[in-house]
């Protein structure tokens, strides 16, 4: 993280201001005002939920705690419950394949892209645009989308078929499907790469490489010792990003398969859903979320401790 | 970034050889959204006979979003917006504070704005759904709003901040001189100061809100009070839809995204480059 470089700053006036508050207790009253509505809205839509959330995962919280108001104190049975089950393996391996597999393959494709659509060449500025596309739309129109192409008789098989490759109804296949929906998570989150590589790629000063050129540097080692470096910063904040959305996943798993078939696509989030709005057993939602909660702060944890290390051994 | 010098000429043949390329890449990538046109105007075909040039196209395919569909365009419409505001509401004079207090307490402050946007939303969904239903704002638009405001406001803080540590201060400690109240110096400085990144704030928080299907499907019980991604949904797990309805839907539920972003891409540029994975 780099410091931005403050104005000037001004000596502190003294607290001994004889009237009331000294202009330095003023500004600090001011900004305390201004932080209440921020501080309001985490309470209430933050901390008050996540309590919440503990609370149900402990609790046999289902349909009828709405009319009784009754939800009986369980201790740790939800969880007890979904370890037991096999659903929770299956579910933290998906969202650990869907995970890797497009965080990987968005980097490494997108860097690619990205470094192509950095050159220049007529209409070099807003074809990369159009490329954006795909990130804009919903993920239940994408999902709507792509399901139907990936249907038995659908587009794209038609197009494998012409190619005279295999066809298959992707996302009903047990062994396909959750590598289509990979496939669709990959469409829909390229784009961003691209576009957020392309920028990072433009800062990347130009005297710096042809320097390397004169000193005979070829293409392979100016990407890998100047321009990789350069935007490394860049990398890391959307490989973290990036883990961290995909690893919540639910909306464009419930489009294209609904964790089916055969619950071989099945997510945590999915899980979670699933107890809560379709089963109605809110405490084994709760459970799932916590579960899930866990693995993204650890994950954010590492991440938080590895850029500190970092730092340090920079200094 | 060539080696060897070349003509002018030949240089301009790559340059065209790479648009070319370019050209090729963008027609794969976009197929689906061309589909999605195109079937879109093709009524009463399936996945079978579909063409992928309509022959005679057809607009009867939109007559399904454009009247069942008309309550949930205006639901989403509402939802974005009054969520977009409330996060401005709160987030511009929190990330100014934030960006002027020196101590401990904002990087306490900062971490917990980074793992507030970590959390899962199906986590927020469950106990909304508790919450809300007690509170009696399931199915109501100041619900939704809420909800959609808990993926903007994380967001736009840290953003702000980041952006609001480079004004000058002394341009505000001016304005108080010339007797302008903290609000005052807030509305009439530090915002149009701020213009491109609230814009681009914005424009992230009307994305996250305008694309939720989550909390649409959770909040909301009642048919007329669900938002156009849930309305897609709908017609999507429903078997007896047609196929030109459903795309003619996503197409619409697609299009205010697309027009919000490329009405606002000189002002969010700067700003997309902090815009985080979503």
């Amino acid at each position: 993280m780099t410091r931005a470089v403050a104005g000037p700053r001004r000596p502190e006036p003294s607290r001994s201001g004889r009237r009331g508050l000294s202009l330095a207790g003023r500004s600090r009253a001011e900004q305390l005002a201004f932080l209440v509505p921020a501080i309001v809205f985490f309470a209430l839509c933050f901390v008050f939920p996540l309590g919440y959330g503990v609370y149900m995962s402990t609790t046999d919280f289902t349909t009828g705690t709405f009319f009784t108001g009754k939800a009986p104190f369980v201790g740790l049975d939800n969880f007890a419950d979904i370890f037991a089950s096999p659903l929770l393996g299956k579910a933290v391996l998906n969202t650990v394949v869907i995970t890797v597999v497009s965080v990987v393959v968005e980097l490494v494709v997108g860097f690619a892209l990205a470094l192509h659509f950095n050159r220049r060449f007529p209409g070099s500025r807003w074809l990369p645009m159009l490329l954006l596309i795909p990130w804009l739309l919903p993920a239940v129109v994408v999902g709507t989308i792509w399901k139907w192409l990936l249907s038995g008789d659908g587009a794209v098989n038609d197009i494998l078929h012409t190619l005279g490759l295999p066809t298959n109804a992707w996302l009903a296949d047990p062994t396909t499907a959750l590598w289509a929906v990979v496939a669709v998570a990959i469409w829909s989150g390229l784009p961003y790469w691209v576009t957020i590589l392309g920028a990072a790629l433009k800062q990347v000063p130009d005297e710096q490489l042809e320097a390397a050129q004169l000193d005979g540097a070829g293409a392979w080692k100016r990407l890998l010792h100047i321009v990789v470096p350069a935007i490394w910063p860049v990398i890391s904040v959307l490989v973290v990003m990036s883990v961290i959305y995909t690893l919540l996943i639910v909306d464009l798993v419930l489009v294209l398969t609904q964790g089916g078939p055969a619950d071989n696509t099945v997510t945590l989030g999915l899980l979670s859903y699933r107890s809560a709005f379709q089963l109605f057993e809110f405490g084994n939602a709760g459970a799932y979320g916590i579960v899930l909660l866990v693995i993204s702060l650890a994950f954010a944890a590492v991440y938080t401790w590895l850029s500190g290390r970092r730092e340090r051994s920079e200094r | 970034m060539t080696a060897v010098p070349v003509s002018r000429r030949r240089r301009r043949r790559v340059g065209w050889l790479l648009t070319l390329a370019s050209v090729a890449i963008l027609v794969v990538y976009l197929f689906p959204i061309f589909w999605m046109l195109s079937a879109s105007l093709q009524p009463g075909v399936t996945s079978a006979n579909i063409e992928w040039v309509p022959p005679a196209p057809s607009l009867d395919g939109y007559s399904t979003v454009f009247e069942d569909g008309l309550d949930a365009l205006r639901v989403s419409l509402i939802v974005a917006f009054g969520s977009v505001a409330l996060t401005l509401v709160i987030a511009v004079p929190a990330a100014y504070a934030l960006s002027r207090v020196r101590s401990r307490t904002v990087g306490v402050a900062l971490v917990l704005l980074l793992l507030a946007q970590m959390i899962p939303s199906i986590v927020l969904a469950n106990s909304f759904y508790a919450m809300f239903n007690s509170w009696g704002i399931l199915n109501t638009y100041v619900g939704l709003i809420l909800a959609d405001a808990t993926a903007g406001v994380p967001f736009a803080v840290i953003v702000l901040r980041a952006f609001m540590l480079r004004l000058d201060h002394d341009i505000v400690e001016a304005g108080k001189l010339d007797g302008l109240g903290p609000i005052g110096s807030l509305l009439r400085i530090v915002v149009p100061l701020s213009r491109n990144a609230i814009i681009t704030a914005g424009v992230f928080t009307f994305l996250f809100a305008w694309g939720d299907l989550l909390f649409g499907l959770t909040l909301v019980t009642q048919d007329q009070m669900y938002p156009m991604t849930v309305f897609v949904y709908a017609l999507t797990s429903s078997q007896v839809t047609s196929w030109a309805a459903v795309m003619a839907a996503s197409l619409v539920a697609s299009v205010p995204a697309l027009i919000v972003v490329f009405a606002a891409q000189r002002y969010i540029k700067a700003g997309i480059a902090v815009g985080g994975g979503r």
